[in-house]
């Protein structure tokens, strides 16, 4: 996770709405990864670059920049077409999730 | 800038309409965080993840500002944008890009976009930006208004509102006939302000001091108007149990306005033409005549002429009463009086219902001058009525339209230049806006400043109307 990703946190991330929100935000990055598996076994590096570019937007606006930087790689990687780096970074996407549960059941409390 | 409008979120205190903001992202995630975001900031947000229903939903509901994403599946924020700006000239956009730079700032230009924002959205910096384009936004609407002549219309003559060449001709009859002492028929369509009308004759007569009595021969049955118009003695029928004059003695120095007079009936005609030959009236069941002196003003939506040809009605009395014969045009044929008429009771309404409505958006206006109001005056009246008791925004929407108005497909819309064609510093839509006010008011300050909302003082502190457009906005402050 960069400085800037950081820096950026500053926005609406811990606002009561983002808190309201994260069980559904954290549910669709679930689906999101799933379809992410699906559409890199079938070549499909447009959708890839789709999600990635939304998770670039919406990770930092709730709260999570790390995600942010996952999606910015996932949108360049499938812009390249690169497979084994986009397979990489959807481990990485894994296991930022469980890390992000953890903090919004923190946050939650 | 001196002159602030009342909008934005700091006019969401209760009582007040709160900016309706419409997010635009194809992630549904970021949608509902600025829906909610926004909403806790004072504006009423609507969220659509889908860019190419977009323009569908401007169509029917009223928003002050666009706020959308530039990178979306099946449309991008540019074609947005640019779809947004063809239909709906006035209407705000603010683009969200993932990195500021010179491109992303070129691309907004080159769209006409108000402003664009990196995301993730700084909320206060973003919630600024959007309270200046819903401000700009509603100012360019107040513009694009005046142009289109409804604002600052004329003062109305007597009641009567309208700019429209009948309307005028009109008013200029009624001025002329007013002082002659003759017999006049208004004919017109129901709803067209035919007692209006007579009023205004009556009132611009030398009778205006005596009374104005009116009333609608349709109304009342045959055997009890007879009565009513002459009078009667005590013991004249089984209810007379005094006696009681008639209208003709009443309004005794003022005016008689018979509405309907179609309707009255052949066996009372005679004595209405002897009222008007001899001057005198015999109240029933009396054995003397009373002398008269009132004018009488006629009415009616029928073809009177048609009448008489079937005898239905009588010649001699048909030409007694059609001295001077006066036409209220239909509101079809008033062209943009519909906007000022509108304009007029939207105003009314929102005084008296306490409500915060201060105009029409430009396709509520389209569709109102689109329909062909075979009510007339009337039937716009109850329609504007309705539409400000239901509407959830400042200015009137299309939804806020009963469904026979809006699902008129024959608009003409309104094709008239804005004079906001370039992005330009609020200030100057706001000196913009004064100049045209102003010019629209034919310099009356008073009325320059009930429309702007601003204090009088405000507009002597500059002359507008001298003051000429800077290039730099620097050199347009007042202070």
């Amino acid at each position: 996770v960069s400085a800037a990703d950081e820096g950026s946190g500053r926005v609406i991330a811990r606002s009561p709405a983002a808190t309201a929100l994260l069980p559904r935000f954290l549910e669709h990055r679930r689906r999101d990864l799933v379809t992410l598996r699906a559409a890199l076994a079938d070549g499909d590096f447009e959708t890839i670059r789709t999600l990635g570019h939304n998770m670039a937007g919406n990770g930092t606006s709730y709260g999570f920049p790390e995600m942010s930087t996952i999606g910015r790689h996932l949108e360049a990687q499938a812009s390249a077409g690169d497979s084994a780096a986009v397979r990489g970074q959807l481990a990485s996407l894994e296991a930022c999730l469980e890390r992000v549960a953890d903090e919004a059941k923190a946050r939650e409390g | 800038v001196l002159i602030l409008l009342p909008v934005g979120p700091q006019a969401a205190s209760p009582g007040r309409v709160r900016p309706h903001v419409l997010v635009v992202d194809d992630d549904e995630s970021m949608c509902a965080l600025l829906g909610a975001e926004l909403g806790a900031r004072g504006f009423d947000p609507s969220v659509e993840t889908n860019p190419e229903r977009v323009v569908e939903f401007l169509r029917s509901r009223h928003v002050d500002v666009v706020i959308t994403d530039l990178k979306m599946r099946g449309m991008d924020g540019l074609e947005l944008c640019e779809r947004i700006a063809a239909a709906h000239p006035d209407l705000p956009v603010v683009l969200l890009t993932a990195h500021a730079d010179l491109t992303a700032a070129v691309a907004a230009l080159r769209v006409r976009a108000f402003d664009f924002q990196t995301k993730p959205p700084d909320i206060d910096a973003l919630t600024a930006v959007l309270e200046r384009a819903v401000r700009q936004g509603r100012l360019a609407e107040e513009i694009r208004v005046l142009d289109e002549g409804v604002g600052g219309g004329p003062e109305p003559f007597e009641g009567i509102l309208g700019a429209s060449p009948p309307m005028r001709e009109l008013v200029q009859l009624v001025g002329r006939v007013a002082a002659v002492d003759a017999a006049v028929l208004i004919r017109g369509e129901s709803g067209t302000g035919k007692e209006l009308v007579a009023r205004a004759l009556h009132e611009r007569s030398r009778r205006h001091n005596g009374a104005f009595v009116a009333l609608n021969c349709a109304a009342i049955p045959e055997s009890l108007l007879e009565s009513e118009l002459f009078g009667h003695v005590r013991g004249a029928f089984t209810d007379a149990r005094a006696d009681r004059a008639g209208l003709f003695e009443r309004a005794r120095g003022g005016t008689i306005f018979l509405d309907e007079i179609a309707e009255l009936h052949l066996s009372l005609q005679p004595k209405l033409l002897r009222a008007l030959q001899e001057r005198v009236v015999r109240p029933i069941g009396s054995d003397r005549e009373v002398e008269v002196d009132v004018r009488l003003i006629t009415a009616t939506n029928a073809d009177l002429l048609s009448a008489v040809e079937k005898r239905q009605f009588r010649a001699d009395l048909f030409y007694r009463l059609n001295v001077i014969e006066i036409v209220a045009p239909p509101l079809r044929e008033r062209g943009r009086d519909v906007l000022l008429l509108a304009q007029y009771f939207l105003e009314q309404c929102a005084r008296t219902m306490g409500r915060e409505v201060l105009g029409l958006t430009a396709s509520c206006a389209a569709k109102l001058t689109a329909y062909s109001w075979p009510g007339n005056v009337r039937e716009l009246a109850n329609v504007i009525e309705r539409a400000v008791a239901l509407t959830r925004s400042s200015r009137i929407a299309v939804d806020d339209l009963p469904q026979h108005v809006r699902a008129n497909d024959a608009v003409r819309s309104a094709t008239l230049a804005s004079g906001m064609e370039e992005l330009v510093p609020l200030e100057e839509v706001e000196l913009r806006y004064i100049r045209r006010v102003m010019k629209a008011t034919g310099g009356n300050k008073t009325l320059a400043a009930q429309i702007l909302g601003v204090d009088r003082r405000t507009l002597y502190r500059k002359d507008w109307a001298e003051k000429p457009l800077e290039p730099s906005t620097s050199e347009v402050k007042v202070s």
